[in-house]
């Protein structure tokens, strides 16, 4: 293993996206903490490959994210709206059919309070 | 200084005694035995770590690499601390480099998908090591997203202090 360590700020997985777009599978990932950011790159990582890295990690932008992190921003985001959409318990008695709203809107209602618990579930599995 | 330990003497029959031999076989050896070489690192940081390598690296070169010198005992390593994978499903994996090599191999000594901030622990006992100075480096890798290591570093809920530590036994 090479490491190279850079003392700037960094997005550790756009910095890594970055490098494997140039370097390939020489890279072995990028690492961050109190010391500063390491780029770890195989052992066959010649002297220009290494310089490579420094480069590319010196034109890096650490605002910049990458499309998996703006996904997950994002659906990070519909689920704080979901959450606030369905605030109040649900009450089974609100769904008695022919009580208040028409049988076609009642469905309608469960299946968004459906389709919110299943994105809490997949967003607690990680999914 | 610490006192040192020198294998005891086996005693013979009319041997003289001296104070000499009684400081540095008894008392010397039953001071080492009370207080043996330990070292510990807990951490108290201003940034948590975070790693995406697939591939075994150390979580810190400086504040989690341990230095001992030992007396040809075996050595009792442990390491306690929370983790997270920001990945959701990936997994988070540790082992010891002891000496420059790495003491299980494979995927480490303990590892788990960490979807949520979720401990992580273990203790090992490394026997056969010679009598002298040896290193200990605490080692991660993810299989696959971004492994976050919690450093006391006062995020919400995860201000956890790891603690790394090594014991001649």
């Amino acid at each position: 293993m090479t490491d190279i360590l850079i003392e700037r700020a960094a997005n550790i997985e756009a910095l890594e996206a970055e490098l494997r777009a140039d370097l390939g599978a020489l890279v072995k990932g990028v690492s961050a903490g109190p010391y500063g950011v390491m780029l770890h790159l195989g052992d066959q990582a010649a002297a220009r490959d290494i310089q490579q890295a420094r480069a590319i990690a010196a034109a890096h932008d650490p605002a910049v994210r990458t499309p998996q992190q703006i996904a997950i921003q994002q659906r990070q985001q519909r689920l704080a709206q979901e959450r606030a959409d369905h605030a109040d318990p649900l009450n089974p008695v609100d769904y008695i059919p022919g009580v208040g709203a028409p049988q076609a809107e009642l469905i309608a209602r469960l299946a968004a309070r459906l389709a919110w618990l299943e994105t809490e579930i997949r967003d607690l599995r990680g999914l | 200084m610490p006192a040192t330990w020198t294998p005891p003497l086996t005693w013979t029959t009319d041997q003289l005694v001296t104070a000499s031999d009684l400081n540095t076989h008894l008392r010397d050896n039953l001071e080492f035995l009370k207080d043996p070489p330990t070292t510990a690192a807990l951490l108290n940081e201003s940034a948590n770590y975070s790693t995406t390598s697939t591939t075994f690296v150390n979580v810190d070169a400086t504040k989690l690499t341990l230095t001992l010198t030992t007396s040809g005992g075996a050595v009792l390593i442990g390491f306690s601390g929370m983790c997270l994978n920001s990945g959701g499903t990936f997994a988070i994996y540790f082992d010891v480099d002891i000496d420059g090599a790495r003491f299980a191999g494979d995927d480490g000594i303990t590892g788990s998908a960490a979807a949520a901030v979720e401990h992580f622990a273990f203790a090992i006992l490394k026997t056969g090591l010679a009598a002298g100075t040896h290193t200990f480096k605490l080692m991660w890798r993810v299989s696959g997203g971004t492994g976050i290591f919690y450093t006391g570093a006062g995020t919400a809920n995860a201000d956890i202090h790891p603690y790394f530590w090594a014991r001649e036994v």
